[in-house]
């Protein structure tokens, strides 16, 4: 049960840390208002099921909270992105602040700030038997490993990495460079998205329900190397293994700090992350 | 139009208008005038994750207020509802705000227990009669000072009740999962002294801070502690989570609370995983002859058939007692709280009396379980003895 908790914990760090790596790792941004997506495709899925007047079903929920987090990714690219590409970082990491605010506050005027149940409906026996843990989990590493091929096979996954090295270059090939970025945030905002299900379910909906997760994932981010996939992948895995031993075998109030103690060691010994690289310019 | 016709129509606009400026002029300064009100102020938690205890309250005193001055055509009653949002210093900064600038004596709760143990000594320094309805922290009983009241009891005496509750079913080894606040902390410390000095062993004593999202990893430790019953002294979201992870989990150990269980959050996240859940709450079975005319209020106002939620009732009777005592006393507020420890006083949830230290008298409590009723649905019902 431990090892399945950690599993779950890991790879739900690692999807919100994944949207933070790759919208920094292709158009050089940190976007502080990504995981707001948690809520907002929460509160979508809670706005669908009032409307229709009932609880959703798991693949609806699924839907919709892709959905909700796409469209949640093209908003942000269009406030935070698009007004100042890749120079003027600064005023990027600043506009992403003040969407996350806002985001918030909406939320909160318009749904309450109480916290409320994940409207979804699931079999007594899938939710007793732990069967929901292990059928998000399997979900879950579907789409690692289906992003990770397109992301190293495919046309769109070439056309990232190459917006990471050069955009400019990218662009001056005849590559549109926008619809790239554009296409990296609804990523990054789906994958994010996804995680409002099982944490929904498990924590409830509320405006803030992101922020301790935000706070994980970028620790897993820095711990795994800025802009490194792979590494924010391990780093997301391994401290969710962290924070269940923490809350298991000590006090819940020394949860956060493994995490800094554990982003305080790998950032004194290998300042680049666990799998990032030192570049010189020569 | 000639140009005298519109020197006419100049006039007789100019008439208008002054006729205008005199008459909503000369309103602003009849007599009638709302400052002649008694004002009682509230501060409560009317915004963040605890809000819906600061709505509940609300309503209740609002009802209250209703009542007083429907009752009698003495000096109107009016109260005004502020938020804190749950911060001490905003609550002692509102403190401050209503007696100087809104001529403010009397308080009808300030939410939350570290908020008026905080605000204790500026309520106490400005002589403001300050009764609550819902701060059960220990500590108010000797750190209230002389203006404050509460008609809850305080954690004290519900720790005692769920303490001799457990023990009676023979559950002698317990855990409990606490808020790091003090009145998280305060009713650990006042079960722990009632439980083991009855005869019952505090396995485990974990603190489990607002927010927290690991519940698994919690239930997985409250678990392997092996208790025969789980306090849970944390608030509505915290134990809604959770007892749905500790039933999805299979863990079927006895749960326990106090009126953190009434919150509405807790309900809603927690579902029908709170069957069997099991809390106590102040008030008898025996309720006042107000109690009648506030649950048709309250459900003239929720348009629901059920009974008012436990704060509800505690504003009902904070706010009429305030309505009283100020229409009597005026601005002395320390002839009104000797009048307070000296009278006994008729509310929704009974007879209303306070002892010296400003703690209501216990009437009695209520052990509450939750189960099915014969719709199916799950409500609260009174544990067989």
């Amino acid at each position: 049960m431990l090892v399945l908790n950690a599993i779950v914990m890991g790879v739900l760090v690692a999807f919100v840390a994944l949207g933070y790596s790759l919208l920094y790792g292709v158009l050089r941004v940190i976007n502080f208002a990504h995981t707001d997506v948690i809520a907002v495709a929460g509160y979508v899925c809670f706005l669908v099921a009032k409307l229709s007047g009932g609880a959703l079903t798991f693949p609806g929920a699924l839907l919709i909270c892709l959905a909700a987090g796409g469209v949640f990714g093209i908003v942000c690219a269009a406030i935070v992105f698009a007004p100042f590409g890749r120079k003027a970082p600064l005023e990027s990491l600043l506009a992403s602040f003040c969407v996350s605010l806002a985001v918030r506050a909406l939320l909160s005027l318009f749904f309450g700030s109480a916290t409320r149940a994940m409207p979804l409906t699931l079999a007594a026996d899938v939710l007793h038997a732990r069967r929901l843990d292990v059928l998000l989990a399997s979900i879950a590493i579907v789409i690692i490993a289906t992003l990770g091929y397109a992301y190293s096979h495919t046309i769109f996954g070439l056309a990232l990495r190459a917006c990471g090295s050069d955009a400019e270059q990218v662009a001056s090939m005849g590559y549109p460079a926008q619809v790239v970025a554009y296409g990296a945030f609804v990523i990054a905002g789906a994958l994010g998205g996804l995680t409002a299900i099982p944490i929904g379910l498990a924590n409830g909906i509320a405006p803030d329900i992101g922020n301790m997760y935000g706070l994980w994932a970028f620790a897993a981010t820095i711990l795994g190397g800025l802009g490194r996939l792979k590494g924010t992948l391990a780093a997301g895995l391994i401290l969710g293994a962290a924070l269940t031993i923490a809350a298991r075998f000590f006090s819940p109030l020394l949860v956060n700090s493994v995490v800094f103690a554990l982003m305080a060691i790998v950032l004194a010994t290998r300042p680049q992350g666990l799998m990032g690289f030192v570049t010189r310019k020569v | 139009m000639n140009s005298r016709t519109r020197l006419g129509l100049i006039v007789a606009s100019l008439v208008i208008v002054a006729a205008l400026v005199y008459v909503t002029t000369t309103k602003r300064r009849t007599p009638q005038a709302p400052e002649t009100a008694l004002r009682i102020g509230s501060i409560l938690i009317l915004s963040g994750e605890y809000a819906s205890y600061g709505e509940q309250f609300r309503d209740g005193a609002s009802f209250g207020v209703e009542r007083a001055n429907e009752q009698t055509t003495a000096r109107r009653v009016e109260i005004r509802f502020v938020d804190s949002g749950g911060v001490k210093e905003k609550a002692r900064e509102l403190v401050r705000t209503m007696h100087d600038r809104d001529g403010i004596r009397y308080l009808a709760d300030i939410m939350g227990s570290p908020l008026t143990l905080d605000a204790a000594p500026e309520f106490n320094r400005l002589r403001m009669l300050t009764v609550s309805g819902t701060s059960t922290a220990p500590d108010l009983s000797w750190q209230g000072g002389k203006f404050f009241f509460r008609v809850i009891p305080s954690d004290g005496v519900a720790s005692e009740q769920a303490a001799a509750w457990a023990l009676s079913r023979g559950w002698k080894r317990a855990v409990i999962l606490h808020d790091t606040d003090d009145w998280g902390a305060g009713l650990t410390a006042a079960l722990t002294r009632t439980y083991t000095r009855s005869g019952g062993t505090i396995a485990a004593s974990i603190e489990c801070p607002k927010g927290f999202q690991l519940f698994p990893s919690l239930v997985a430790q409250v678990a392997a502690a092996k208790p025969d019953v789980i306090f849970l002294f944390v608030y509505p979201r915290e134990a809604g989570l959770f007892v749905k992870e500790a039933r999805t989990a299979r863990v079927s150990t006895p749960i326990m609370g106090t009126d953190n269980f009434t919150g509405e959050e807790m309900r809603d996240l927690a579902g029908t995983s709170l069957e069997g859940v099991m809390y106590v709450v102040p008030g008898g079975t025996q309720r006042g002859p107000a109690y009648a005319d506030l649950l048709s209020r309250y459900r003239a106002r929720t348009k629901r058939n059920d009974d008012p939620p436990l704060f509800v009732v505690t504003g009902y009777d904070v706010a009429t007692i305030l309505a009283d005592v100020a229409r009597r006393f005026g601005e002395d507020t320390t002839a009104a709280a000797e009048y307070l420890r000296s009278h006994t006083f008729s509310g929704a949830s009974g007879d209303i009396a306070f002892t010296p230290t400003g703690d209501v008298v216990v009437r009695g409590y209520q052990r509450l379980v939750v189960s099915r009723g014969p719709d199916g649905s799950l409500a609260p019902q009174p544990a067989a003895p």
